[in-house]
């Protein structure tokens, strides 16, 4: 126990990072199911009005900031120092700062439903003036804004860290272009990183200011600016989606060519691309205020149409690994291809809502509902999924069992998509999101009733998965160095990897090193 | 389903918008799944051969850029065009409604007339707009952020405290449409309606008229 | 190296572009001072980096080494274990609740936070291990 409190080892980091986004991941989805529950029918009265507004606040930040994000990290930790042959992070001292400010980051989220007036109820976008008033929104919203804070401080050692490492700690032979691109793409997210979640660090201690001492940034009667605030927050929060997808197109990108028993298809193309990405999402923020009317539209939406130019190459690459493969559907690829068929109707329609006109009709209903589900659960939750498959042996020195796996994986993505495909016709039949409750007009009541079938469906799935860890824990099966004919250096070690990763490691000639050693 | 039946005239425009940008999605999205599910049922394992271990192919790489760039060009163009023409504002308005949002519903003020009509969450305001005729709104809000959305018409605008929007409706037909804010303005946000009631230019005139008390 | 330098130049001539189009797009200071204050952070990391490179000889930058050639070199010390961390997170979260609610506990978080990184100053200099890299790896020599 005391190992794990004061261990820099970025391994046990790593672990500590991902078990938390498990144990936040089981809390969010409890919360959904809530949602879910409460719109299953008209008029319902599952929850107060207070306790929804609550309920989805809490969902969603933690879905964000303690789930989608902080996972990536998690696996970042533990693999970027294997994948380019490094006995630990850069500053592994500082990794455990930031994995336990993280840690109590999100306990002090969550530590609102105990504050009188109950935990922060603004949305995770938190918009102020709504959350600068003090009346009506006690401790609960505090508690908030320091969690997300320490989150974001977190995050920022995070980034620094894996730009150090990756930049200094590579092993002799490992230049860049010989990266895996699981490495490349963090490398992106990082630089992300480090250029947006400052301004949110930046726009919650305004709001603590404004809430505390008086300041005025937000407040039109003194002179202040409400549309700053979503300036600064959307400075954060556009860059912050590709955060949260970027890792996992290098994870979905890494487990397709290995299934495929090819090499990556394009692998500078996909390098190219993900600083494509990284940097256009760095000019699209404000598409996010369309409906406000005092923002360039013009400028916004075109950049925004651009970076469906670099996430088509990323298709066209996948799709390249495979062809003329030799594709074995295991369930780590089970779930890559999940994400591949739900991630394109999250882009197809994310190139919709690039578009302000649309926006004018789309915006704040249910199909931004859809559409960011589409991406942040069927795209980065699904590859989340594959990567547990995939990586699991190597962590924990056992595999997970196949057969509960591919249950999980349908039960996943019939679950998903009846949940979320219905929330495309709802928000163009207008309904609005955050609400706790909506009248029985047109097709609505049946619709979100068919949403929350599929919420529980998924429920089930998740429990499978619980279920499999559980099952394979006490099987064991020995995984062995390699179960799956892997290419990158995680492999060329032992499962688990000893404390300072190699005893030994292959030379390093090419992106594919185990491959190259084993032919 | 509102985007197949717009009932405004800038309506009519977005929801052209629309059908362009869902058969371009319903396009894009075909030709994917047919290349990954062509894809994934040919080259499914056959047994434990080495398949050919190609990285790049220049021609298609390059194909893979401009093809996308090309659609997102078009695009791009059609919003324009469509922005263009929704967000003008015609100098000599029907009429003019001043709406102002407040925590949890809106206040309506009928320009000239004198009419002004308070909501409360449990009893919505009603909107009365003449068919045919363009109305302004002047939208603005006492407190939070609020958005005014009407779904039939296809349109929203947000209400930001300490800024005052200018947008046309101008409604193709009568009838009963539902409003609703939709930007989290706190607890009762969701019960935050009003409803809009398109009617005749004849009997728009004589409700003004009699002070906002004649039957519509 | 090379890399590192030309993908930092090219985000910050990225940043200087679409900060001039922003400006002359929609006149809002907001967002062109964040476009700005991007290009010069990257252009600050590249300009770092290009005075470092003169002092650099970074294993990963030779592709044609391999770890048998490079034996008996210092890779240097690597912490393993530190109780600091966790207690400076834990006085970051006390300063951050004082200063919504308390100022004792700011300044008690505060106190906290100068002792945490003494300690971490202090331990730096003496504890970890040192690791020597040899012909199959790298070896500890503690």
């Amino acid at each position: 126990m005391i190992g794990w409190l004061t261990s820099t080892n970025h391994k046990q980091i790593g672990i500590l990072y991902m078990m938390t986004t498990l144990f936040f991941f089981l809390i969010a989805g409890a919360l959904a199911l809530v949602i879910r529950q409460q719109l299953a029918v008209p008029h319902n009265g599952v929850v107060t009005a207070h306790a929804y507004n609550q309920v989805f606040t809490l969902h969603g930040t933690a879905m964000i900031f303690l789930v989608v994000a902080p996972f990536a990290f998690g696996l970042a930790n533990y693999l970027v120092p294997l994948q380019i042959g490094a006995p630990d992070m850069a500053y592994p001292r500082l990794n455990a700062l930031s994995v336990w400010l993280f840690i109590l980051g999100g306990i002090t989220i969550f530590l609102g439903v105990f504050a009188q007036g109950g935990a922060a109820d603004t949305g995770w976008t938190a918009y102020a003036p709504l959350s600068t008033i003090i009346e009506g929104s006690g401790a609960g919203e505090d508690l908030w804004l320091v969690g997300v804070l320490l989150n974001s401080i977190a995050s920022i050692m995070v980034a620094i860290n894996l730009t150090a490492t990756i930049f200094l700690f590579r092993c002799p032979g490992m230049t860049m272009w010989r990266m895996p691109i699981f490495t490349w793409e963090m490398l992106a997210t990082a630089l992300l990183i480090l250029m947006a979640f400052p301004s949110l660090a930046a726009v919650i201690c305004e709001l603590l200011l404004e809430r505390h001492y008086g300041a005025h940034f937000f407040n039109p009667s003194y002179g202040g600016d409400p549309i700053l605030y979503e300036h600064l927050f959307w400075f954060f929060g556009h860059p912050e989606v590709y955060v949260m997808i970027l890792p996992y197109f290098g994870i979905v990108a890494e487990i397709v060519a290995v299934f495929s028993r090819k090499p990556l298809f394009g692998y500078t193309g996909m390098v190219l691309s993900a600083f494509a990405i990284a940097g256009l999402s760095m000019g699209v923020w404000a598409h996010h205020m369309f409906t406000t009317g005092v923002i360039a539209n013009g400028f916004f939406s075109g950049m925004s149409f651009l970076i469906a130019v670099p996430t088509g190459v990323k298709y066209w690459n996948w799709i390249g690994t495979m062809w003329k493969g030799n594709i074995a559907f295991r369930v780590p690829m089970l779930f890559c291809i999940g994400f591949l068929f739900n991630f394109l109707i999250g882009g197809v329609t994310g190139v919709m809502i690039a578009s302000p006109p649309i926006d004018y009709h789309a915006e704040d209903s249910y199909f931004i509902v859809a559409h960011f589900h589409y991406t942040l659960g069927g795209g980065a939750l699904f590859a989340a999924f594959a990567a547990v498959y995939f990586w699991f042996p190597k962590i924990a020195g056992f595999k997970l069992s196949e057969r509960l796996g591919s249950l999980h994986f349908w039960l996943m993505t019939v679950g998903f998509n009846v949940a979320f495909l219905p929330q495309f016709v709802l928000g163009m039949e207008g309904m609005p999101r955050r609400v706790y409750t909506y009248g029985a007009t047109g097709d609505l009541p049946w619709l979100n009733l068919l949403s929350t079938i599929g919420a529980w469906i998924m429920f089930f799935g998740v429990a499978l998965f619980a279920l499999n860890l559980l099952v394979s824990y006490f099987a064991r099966e020995a995984a062995g160095d390699d179960p799956w004919g892997g290419y990158s250096l995680e492999w060329a070690t032992t499962s688990p990897p000893p404390e300072f990763n190699f005893h030994a490691l292959p030379p390093i000639r090419s992106e594919r090193p185990v491959w190259d050693a084993r032919q | 389903m509102p985007v197949f039946d717009p009932a405004s005239a800038q309506g009519n425009v977005l929801g052209g918008v629309w059908l362009i940008f869902i058969a371009g999605a319903l396009f894009v999205a075909a030709f994917v799944y047919g290349l990954l599910i062509y894809a994934l049922a040919k080259w499914r394992k056959r047994g434990e051969g080495i398949p050919p271990q190609f990285k790049t192919n220049t021609f298609w790489e390059i194909t893979g850029v401009i093809i996308p760039l090309l659609m997102v060009g078009g695009l791009f163009a059609v919003t324009l065009l469509g922005e263009y023409r929704v967000d003008a504002v015609e100098n000599k308005p029907y009429a003019v409604v001043d709406a102002g949002a407040f925590r949890w519903s809106w206040q309506f003020k009928y320009a000239g007339s004198g009419i002004t009509v308070d909501g409360t969450p449990d009893s919505p305001p009603t909107l009365v707009l003449a068919v045919g005729k363009t109305t302004q709104i002047d939208l603005h809000s006492a407190d939070v952020v609020h958005a005014f959305w009407i779904p039939a018409f296809l349109f929203k605008r947000d209400a930001t405290p300490g800024y005052t929007q200018h947008f046309d409706v101008t409604p193709t037909r009568t009838g009963t449409f539902e409003g609703k804010c939709v930007e989290f303005c706190g607890l009762d946000h969701a019960r935050m309606t009003f409803s809009v009631r398109v009617v005749s230019q004849a009997a728009y005139d004589r409700w003004v008229s009699s002070g906002g008390t004649a039957a519509l | 190296m090379k890399t590192f330098i030309s993908l930092f130049l090219s985000s910050g001539a990225f940043a200087a572009a679409i900060s001039i189009v922003y400006w002359f797009s929609s006149k809002d200071i907001t967002g062109t001072l964040f476009l700005g204050l991007m290009m010069l952070a990257f252009a600050w990391v590249a300009v770092y980096t290009k005075i470092a490179e003169a002092q650099s000889d970074l294993a990963g930058d030779k592709p044609e080494t391999t770890h048998a050639q490079r034996a008996g070199e210092d890779v240097g010390i690597v912490t393993k274990a530190s109780p600091w961390p966790l207690l400076l997170a834990l006085c970051i979260l006390m300063l951050l609740f004082g200063i919504v609610w308390s100022s004792f506990v700011l300044f008690l978080g505060l106190g906290g936070m100068l002792l945490c990184l003494w300690r971490l100053g202090a331990e730096s200099a003496r504890t970890g291990t040192k690791r020597i890299l040899t012909k199959e790896g790298e070896e500890t020599v503690t």
